[in-house]
């Protein structure tokens, strides 16, 4: 019986066998088979069922796998074979031929699209990190919280993280486009710390970027720091990083890397701000609480950027949709702001952000007379000042591929001075208008289309104006000269840019840009004593067209390079030719072309990392910039007027090489350092003839001069960011010297921002759960000045000589400031901060300037006179949030 | 009740604003090196007027020494009274000037008597006559140098108007030519009477053509914003000396004279340049200080000028 039992098993087994040999032999047979097919033309699921149903073929499939898709076919007979590669060519269906049946099924995919959102509280986070360690590959979030992965099919274990919240780690198991949403939670360690305002946002992590020179400007940070008045300021925290320097203590201008106060631009969401300050400079006419991220780029400015020499500071507005009401403000010495966010519906969301000088609320109730009249000089007695500012920021998704934002800016100035500003009396006021909606298209196309506007106008009234008593009553007696004075700058323009995610490895950042400038040079009315002048408008074009392409070559080593190419186009007015003797005019009719100029702005950026915490970048960038700005004053006068490049003053450039190295050191990366040289070779260079004027005239050629100038420098800066402590100390070396022909009787000289050594130590410690203490310590070099070198008589009166320009060094510049804060009671709905500070502890004289006092007409002394901001100053503010 | 809290809040703000928004100035003693070699300086006009002609030559100093007088405060200026001037013209007039040895005005409170030579004026020794559209060199040789300087004399001003309606002082009217560029200086004195006992009346002691390099408040314009008609132009400085307006009619003058200079453009820049430099501060809110234009060779400052001069005498009506 055994046996039997064997023998059949083996027979079995052999029948097996041999069938299964025969049915492979079908199998082949199978696809080989000719087939009819009746129609030429169907869906590919009517070929299927036919071949299926009709024909008897042994298909396996999934209906609803099946693409849509029309096929034609040119003939009847087919080989089975053929006949499916036909069917299923360029479609995602692949077929098998497992154990006598066909197959169809989904082609494996080489890469893949993993992509989502990351939330805290339903509220999209922007700079949230999601990370690959598998492939050592990751990205950040977007402003909307979006990111996108490009990545080859496989198991994988992702981080996703944010400061200050828990780690997320998934695995997963990717084979198609996946999507995922997170939402993080806070740091148990963190719950000490209610996070009111918007979530604080990441640094850009300087350590993988490719760009070098670039700072995220830390808000958060800025507004811990002691500032004169109690006034957060963000263009005057910017001036404590590394390679940022300025002639004036105190004032919102400043140089980067050795350029020229013109050489900077301000975008708030793309609307380009000509005017950044309040009060001749003192103060930046950007409210702090109305921008979320500020990043300012030093010399190698994006190529999506662009139009400036030195440097690019962007402003963005809040780009997180708040779930619900709240409000927030403070109130200091100086100014008031109150800002207001709001959802308007689910997919909408509106932030006012509005700003008030102290004065003008006292002006409200008391407006400045004769009281403070005082004939002395250079103090800005009867000083009649006031600002106003308002930025409203309309934010809209209606989908999760759009985000539309509207955005409008106003800024309102007022001052009077007596004597310090030659007894004029100016407004100002600039708007600006923007729309960027941002569309993700596909996945890995992201494309963010902006149209701008900005207008910046601005006069004074110039009166000399004599007050005396005569019996006890004021009279007021106008002498000289009299005229009101208006200028004005306007653009509009619009940009397009890309990004396009080519492979996990490889996207390119490509867009254009047009943008028409109309200039208003100035124009004089109700004058007394001249006759009133009007300057022709001048119409103007800047085009650019850019492409970049950031290309990982290796894991370690990562390039970014491209180019930007400008054009400018003056239109229509007045060109002016100078031959030996006279000045010729051509007549151009509105609309008619009349130079043009164009620039190729190369770009490269290398970083290569050495280990995971340091990497190495070096950098080159062309920068060509077509408007000058005419000042030759060191603080931002509002009648310092901008100009287009001509055939007269033609475009400047700047060549930049840089070399940085980057450290990440202790747990977790809360320190770094970084050290960054670079040297500039600026051409075209303008500077002004020594007593140049400037007043009244669109014609710049005879007031400049044209030549090159070099500037070199190193900075060095260590950040510690942790729960307590956060700070940053920076030191920076540079030099900048001019060549001009003409200017200093053509040899070198140094412009006046050009400070040596300048340190800075920005901490803030938080001492228990309800205290914390902030300071700010700065030493820079002094600035350059022009002293006078001795005394000569005319018309029996003392006059200055001077000799060469800005040859005398100024005494070094130091500045301390603290400020303790007190935040009340965690857990009330109405969040307040008392801080109480005193700017310029150590109360030294830091000199603004030094010059000799010429009042008088035969002065008995050789004295300098020193001015200077203020001695030590206590200040209070109150912060509140709701 | 009101006015107390007026007054105080009046006071917070005022002082609010003084501390925050003045800058504070404090006098400073600095390590600046003082010219020890300082240039020489010429200051000469030439006019359309009779002669003589006059050149003030003086040397620059480092650093102020002694206090000064009101007038010609020699200690801070060191007079050359031994160069040699030559003044010729396109026309191949030339005249060595002398030293002018007139003693200067008795009522200046000096110790001693000195004459304008003393204090490095020059005067014209021919009858050389200035005339619109000549050109002029001046060359001054001293200590084995030359310098020298070139001026054309440009055309006349127009006549002038007045106008007494608004001030006690009168405005001033004229019509000027549009299709060149023209450039003006003004200058004023006043004249109280015959009394010499009036200290003031110095003024009237100075010579027509030495008045130009006294008078310490001059007006220049250029007809850059102007058309051709010019009305009610008000000529008068604001008068400031140390900050302190001079208060009007102590002692009234009766009548003033009013002289129109046209000057050239490098004239025009010359004393703009003086001009803006009492308002100089360093840089901060004004231009930076800057070397004054001049239009002598050799490095010497100063300027020489030719100017056609329109003289007007007036009343002045209160």
């Amino acid at each position: 019986m055994k046996k039997s039992i064997a023998t059949k098993g083996l027979l079995v087994l052999l029948c097996v066998c041999i069938s299964t040999f025969l049915l492979a032999q079908t199998n082949q047979l199978l696809l080989e088979k000719t087939v009819q097919v009746k129609q030429k033309q169907g869906t590919l699921l009517d070929f299927v069922k036919y071949l299926n149903q009709s024909q008897g073929i042994p298909l396996f499939y999934d209906e609803s796998m099946i693409p849509d898709k029309i096929v034609k076919l040119g003939q009847k007979n087919w080989e089975l074979k053929a006949l499916l590669n036909k069917l299923f060519q360029n479609t995602s269906i692949e077929y098998r031929y497992i154990s006598g049946q066909i197959i169809l099924r989904k082609k494996k995919k080489t890469k893949v699209n993993f992509s989502g959102t990351i939330k805290v509280d339903g509220e999209q986070l922007a700079g949230a990190t999601v990370y690959v360690p598998e492939l050592g590959i990751g990205s950040t979030t977007d402003a909307n919280g979006y990111y996108s992965l490009i990545l080859p099919p496989g198991k994988y274990t992702s981080v996703f993280s944010f400061i200050g919240h828990e780690r997320e780690n998934r695995t997963l198991q990717l084979k198609d486009d996946t999507s995922m949403d997170i939402n993080l939670s806070p740091s148990i360690d963190k719950l000490g710390e209610v996070v009111v305002s918007a979530p604080q946002k990441k640094q850009a992590d300087l350590l993988e970027a490719t760009q070098t020179g670039a700072h995220q400007v830390d808000l958060q940070q800025v507004k811990r720091m002691p500032i004169l008045g109690g006034d957060t300021d963000v263009l005057k925290s910017i001036q404590t990083l590394p390679g940022i320097q300025n002639a004036t203590p105190g004032v919102v201008n400043f140089s980067v890397r050795g350029g020229t106060y013109d050489q900077n631009l301000v975008l708030l969401d793309g609307i380009p701000v000509y005017n950044t300050s309040h009060s001749l400079g003192f103060f930046s006419s950007i409210n702090p609480d109305a921008v979320d991220k500020v990043t300012i780029y030093k010399g190698d400015i994006p190529a999506k950027y662009g139009r400036r020499l030195s440097s690019i500071t962007t402003m963005q507005t809040s780009n997180d949709l708040v779930k619900k009401f709240n409000l927030s403000g403070d109130i200091s010495l100086l100014s008031s702001r109150l800002s207001v966010n709001t959802p308007l519906g689910k997919k909408v969301a509106l932030r006012i952000a509005g700003r008030i000088s102290t004065s003008a609320i006292a002006n409200l109730f008391y407006t400045p007379t004769q009281d403070f009249t005082q004939p002395s000089r250079n103090q800005i007695h009867n000083a009649e000042m006031a600002y106003t500012d308002l930025i409203a920021s309309v934010l809209v998704k209606p989908s999760d591929k759009d985000q539309v934002k509207f955005t409008t800016m106003l800024s309102q100035d007022q001052f009077e001075g007596f004597n310090v500003v030659a007894n004029r009396t100016f407004n100002w006021k600039s708007t600006g208008m923007a729309i960027n909606w941002r569309r993700k298209f596909k996945p890995g196309l992201v494309g963010n289309f902006n149209l701008h506007y900005s207008n910046f106008q601005k006069g004074y009234l110039t009166e000399n104006a004599l007050s005396y008593k005569t019996n006890g009553v004021f009279v007021r007696r106008v002498y000289g000269i009299t005229y009101n004075w208006q200028a004005a700058m306007e653009q509009i323009g619009a940009q397009m840019d890309f990004t396009y995610q080519l492979s996990p490895k490889s996207s390119l950042n490509f867009g254009a840009m047009a943008t028409k400038h109309r200039f208003h040079p100035g124009k004089t009315f109700g004058s007394q004593g001249i006759n009133d002048i009007t300057l022709l408008d001048r119409h103007s074009v800047e085009t650019a067209l850019y492409l970049m392409h950031q290309l990982q070559l290796s894991p370690k080593l990562e390039i970014n390079y491209g180019t930007r190419i400008s054009g400018f186009y003056n239109i229509g007015g007045i060109r002016y030719i100078y031959n030996d003797t006279q000045r010729l005019s051509q007549h151009y009719k509105p609309g008619e072309l009349m130079d043009s100029f164009f620039g190729l702005e190369p770009r490269f950026n290398l970083r290569y990392k050495l280990n995971p915490n340091t990497s190495l970048k070096i950098s080159y960038n062309r920068n060509y910039q077509y408007l000058h700005q005419l000042n030759n004053s060191s603080v931002q006068l509002p009648t310092n007027i901008w100009l287009p490049v001509s055939n007269n003053v033609k475009p400047r450039f700047v060549d930049q090489f840089s070399l940085g190295y980057f450290i990440k050191l202790g747990k977790q990366g809360k320190w770094d350092f970084s050290v960054e040289a670079y040297a500039r070779f600026m051409h075209q260079v303008i500077d002004y003839r020594d007593n140049a004027n400037l007043f009244l005239n669109d014609n710049l050629a005879n007031e400049v001069r044209t030549g090159t100038g070099q500037a070199f420098g190193m900075e060095l800066m260590l950040r510690k960011k942790g729960k307590r402590l956060n700070g940053v100390l920076s030191y920076t070396l540079s030099r900048v010297i001019f060549n001009i022909p003409g200017i200093n009787q053509g040899e070198p000289y140094a412009p006046r921002y050009d400070r040596p050594h300048n340190v800075s130590l920005n901490l803030s410690y938080e001492l228990g759960r309800r205290w914390r203490i902030a300071s700010t310590f700065t030493y820079m070099s002094g600035a350059y000045t022009t002293l006078p070198r001795g005394w000569f008589t005319v018309n029996n009166r003392l006059y200055n000589y001077f000799t060469e320009r800005n040859s005398f060094r100024l005494p070094y510049f130091m500045q301390w400031d603290i400020g303790i804060t007190l935040k009340s009671k965690q857990k009330r709905r109405w969040q307040g901060e008392w801080t109480f500070g005193v700017t310029n502890v150590l109360n030294r004289s830091n000199a603004l300037a030094i010059f000799r006092d010429q009042r008088s007409y035969h002065p008995s002394s050789n004295n300098l006179t020193n001015m200077y901001l203020a001695g030590w100053l206590p200040y209070i503010t109150y912060t509140f949030k709701f | 009740m009101k006015n107390l809290s007026n007054t105080y809040s009046k006071t917070i703000i005022g002082l609010f604003y003084i501390i925050l928004f003045s800058g504070c100035f404090t006098q400073e003693e600095l390590d600046v090196e003082f010219d020890t070699n300082p240039p020489i300086v010429i200051h000469a006009v030439i006019t359309d007027q009779a002669g003589p002609y006059y050149v003030h030559i003086s040397r620059a100093v480092g650093e102020v020494t002694v206090n000064p007088v009101n007038f010609l405060p020699s200690a801070n200026y060191i007079p050359i009274t031994d160069a040699t001037v030559t003044l010729s013209d396109d026309q191949g007039n030339s005249d060595v000037l002398v030293p002018y040895d007139q003693e200067f005005p008795s009522t200046v409170p000096q110790s001693e008597t000195r004459t304008f030579a003393q204090y490095g004026f020059y005067r014209t020794s021919t009858n050389i006559q200035g005339a619109a559209g000549r050109a002029y060199t001046l060359t001054v040789q001293h200590e084995g140098k030359t310098y020298e300087a070139k001026a054309t004399m440009p055309s006349t001003p127009p006549a002038i108007t007045l106008n007494h309606e608004k001030f006690i002082y009168p405005l001033l009217s004229f019509n000027q030519p549009v299709l060149e560029e023209n450039y003006y200086m003004f200058l004023y004195r006043d004249f109280f009477g015959d009394d010499p006992s009036n200290g003031l009346n110095i003024q009237n002691q100075f010579e027509d053509n030495l008045w130009p390099l006294f008078f310490p408040i001059f007006q220049v314009y250029t007809d850059q914003f102007w058309t051709e008609q010019v009305k009610d132009l008000d000529i008068y400085a604001p008068n400031y000396e140390q900050g302190q307006p001079i208060v009007f009619c102590v002692d009234c003058p009766e009548n003033i004279q009013i002289q129109m200079h046209s000057i050239s453009r490098e004239a025009y820049e010359f004393y703009d340049a003086l001009n803006q430099q009492t308002r100089n501060d360093g840089g901060t809110f004004n231009p930076e200080p800057a070397p004054p234009p001049t239009n002598f060779t050799n490095g010497a400052l100063g300027l020489f000028r030719a100017s056609s001069v329109r003289s007007i005498t007036a009343p002045v009506r209160y």
